[in-house]
């Protein structure tokens, strides 16, 4: 699965000194502690209730078990109060998981321009499929999709409206059936026409490239906010009829404005012309964009992770720097340590 | 220190027929040492606080406004001599909760008491290891009550460590007639170190050993959360965590009882009777179990 935000995790530590302040004034609690319990005042003689003559105690058989329990509870009750201060200490430090979101990453806009003619149904099919997978995992990207044979139609303009954007990339998918060009079903012969409604406004030409590829540059709004905007288009470059925009004139188009074109080249199974091919990659590489042949089922797959990767190279604006608090295990330690303590001290009846 | 009088305390204490049998047994002491004596009407005085209410002359009191005791003179005087050791283990904790010293102290003056009674003069050597205090023979309710009131003001916590061996010298020395010497100490002594002591004051004299018993370290505070248990004389640290355990208090137990049986032992090898008491309730009834049991012991 290709991630269009790519946001970066790493852990780190806010205050990396508090560790030790919280160490050393634990450290010195504990030691006061000690000290006054080794050296207890004069004054509490009042206070204490006196015995004589115990000596005896020290013959008692079983004192030295008695004796070797209570200093192995204590050793736990430290043990306990290590492991809470260890915990809070980090606790304290604030452990943040820093995660550097390139908002520049949600301010994509990509195209999707399909030649709807019936040799490039099967990629166009597999297009959609891959954008309405990857649409799940949009935040903030802009997606439109326009279909062209000898006329253009905008199946939908740059939108963040990924419910709209689903509903209609798999209206796509159920038309966009290669079925269709040998098929007599009349129920996916009407999606298809239904779909496709629109893309053969003239009757003197089919596949007018050229004028479908500028109608896609065209659908790029907000030209003075700084949003990177791709092009995919996929055609098979079987231009029949005068268009008004040659193939190249529209790539020109589309450079101009900053757009990034790649190209995906469906070999149909009529076979393409070897010319027509060169052409269309000529065009594409020269303007800089990412060239694809179709043979294999992954080529689409492929080729949007490969624009996203250029992509994302190409994005050098400033990352935003979240971080959010994540004691994580650190907080279990020091309960566990606390309660250790709160145990074993009620055991020692202290 | 409130002006309180301990004989007073001592008859607060004493029912009339145990006071009775208390004196009787007491006399029958006197008939072991001294053969014969006689117990002649004296004269009148006037009554002075501690006296017994029981000797006042009421006839007499009516006729002079004011209270007047009988007084009774007797031939056999005895001394008591009072030998207590006043070492800090004196000053801990009795099994009964009380200090040991109110202990010793309401022992003391029980045998002051009684020996007041009969005219008998009570003497008192008391020391530790540091300090000895000793008081001539004196047999009237003032010069008791200042003795027993000194006496009570010796024990302490801080005060020198027992050494039982100063007092029993001093009354071997200073008193030559023979005497009732009794011993007021803890259960934990006489030591077989004193046993030597013992064994020629027991030949000049009479010698009783009243004892104090000690509470156990164990049991001592209620649960937890109470004040730290300390020895007078050890270092000993007693965490709460120890205390109230069953087991260790039979095994606790086993060792006390050897230890006392050591002491009886060694009071039984001098023919020296003695009692053990746990807190002031039951000192009356020991004690005149114990004159019972010299009494027969002479016979």
């Amino acid at each position: 699965m290709v991630i269009l935000a790519a946001g970066e995790v790493t852990s780190s530590i806010r205050w990396p000194w508090l560790v030790a302040v919280v160490l050393v004034v634990v450290a010195a609690a504990a030691l006061v502690a000690w000290y006054t319990a080794r050296h207890p005042r004069s004054a509490r003689s009042e206070e204490a209730v006196w015995v004589a003559n115990s000596e005896y105690l020290q013959q008692i058989p079983e004192l030295r078990a008695w004796v070797r329990r209570y200093r192995a509870l204590q050793w736990l009750g430290v043990t306990g109060l290590l492991v809470a201060t260890v915990g809070t200490a980090v606790i304290a430090a604030r452990p943040a998981d820093v995660s550097v979101v390139n908002q520049k990453l949600g301010t994509r806009d990509i195209v999707l321009c399909l030649d709807v003619s019936g040799s490039m149904l099967e990629y166009d099919k597999e297009m959609v499929e891959v954008f309405s997978g990857l649409v799940e995992s949009f935040e903030g990207e802009r997606i439109a999709l326009s279909i062209f044979n000898s006329t253009s139609r905008t199946v939908f303009p740059l939108t963040d409206d990924y419910t709209l954007v689903q509903d209609q990339l798999v209206e796509a998918t159920a038309a966009l059936d290669p079925v269709v060009t040998y098929t007599d079903d009349a129920e996916a012969l009407d999606r298809y026409m239904l779909f496709t409604a629109g893309t053969t406004g003239t009757t003197d030409g089919s596949s007018l490239i050229g004028d479908g590829l500028a109608s896609c540059v065209l659908q790029f709004d907000e030209a003075e906010t700084e949003r990177s905007r791709s092009i995919i288009l996929a055609t098979d470059n079987d231009l029949m009829g005068a268009p008004i925009y040659s193939l190249q004139e529209s790539v020109d188009l589309a450079a101009s404005r900053g757009i990034s074109l790649n190209g995906l080249y469906g070999a149909s199974d009529w076979g393409g012309s070897e010319n027509l091919e060169r052409e269309y990659r000529e065009a594409i590489e020269g303007a800089g964009g990412m060239y694809f042949y179709s043979d294999d089922a992954e080529a689409v797959e492929t080729m949007v992770r490969d624009v996203q990767a250029q992509q994302a190279v190409d994005l050098d604006a400033s990352p935003e720097v979240t971080s959010a608090d994540k004691a994580g295990p650190w907080f279990l330690w020091a309960v566990l340590g606390v309660t250790l303590l709160v145990v074993v001290q009620w055991r020692l009846r202290e | 220190m409130t002006e309180i009088s301990r004989l007073a305390q001592v008859r607060a204490r004493l029912e009339l027929p145990v006071a009775r049998r208390a004196a009787g047994l007491l006399e029958g002491r006197h008939r072991s040492i001294f053969k014969g004596h006689g117990q002649d009407f004296d004269d009148l005085s006037l009554y002075s606080p501690g006296d017994d209410v029981g000797d006042v002359d009421w006839k007499s009191s009516a006729r002079a406004g004011i209270p007047i005791i009988r007084r009774f003179v007797r031939q056999s005087n005895l001394n008591l001599v009072l030998v207590v050791d006043t070492g800090r283990n004196m000053a801990a904790v009795s099994a009964g909760g009380e200090e040991k010293s109110t202990v010793a102290v309401f022992m003391a003056s029980l045998v002051a008491y009684l020996a007041r009674d009969r005219g008998d003069r009570v003497a008192l050597v008391a020391g530790d290891a540091e300090r000895l205090v000793q008081r001539p023979p004196r047999a009237s309710t003032r010069d008791l009550e200042v003795m027993l009131h000194h006496l009570a003001g010796m024990f302490d916590v801080d005060a020198p460590a027992s050494d039982l061996d100063r007092p029993l010298e001093r009354a071997m020395n200073a008193f030559q007639r023979r005497s009732l010497m009794i011993l007021i100490t803890d259960e934990a002594r006489p030591e077989p170190q004193h046993e030597r002591l013992l064994r020629q004051l027991r030949v000049r004299h009479e010698v009783m050993v009243l004892a104090v018993a000690d509470a156990s370290a164990l049991t001592i505070t209620g649960g937890p959360t109470k004040s730290p248990v300390r020895d007078v004389d050890d270092d000993l640290h007693l965490p709460a965590y120890l205390q109230q355990r069953r087991g260790l208090q039979r095994s606790a137990d086993k060792v006390v009882h050897a230890r006392r049986a050591l002491v009886a032992d060694l009071l039984r090898r001098q023919q020296v009777h003695g009692m053990v008491v746990d807190s002031s309730d039951d000192v009356v009834d020991r004690f005149v179990e114990l004159l019972g049991r010299q009494r027969r012991a002479h016979r």
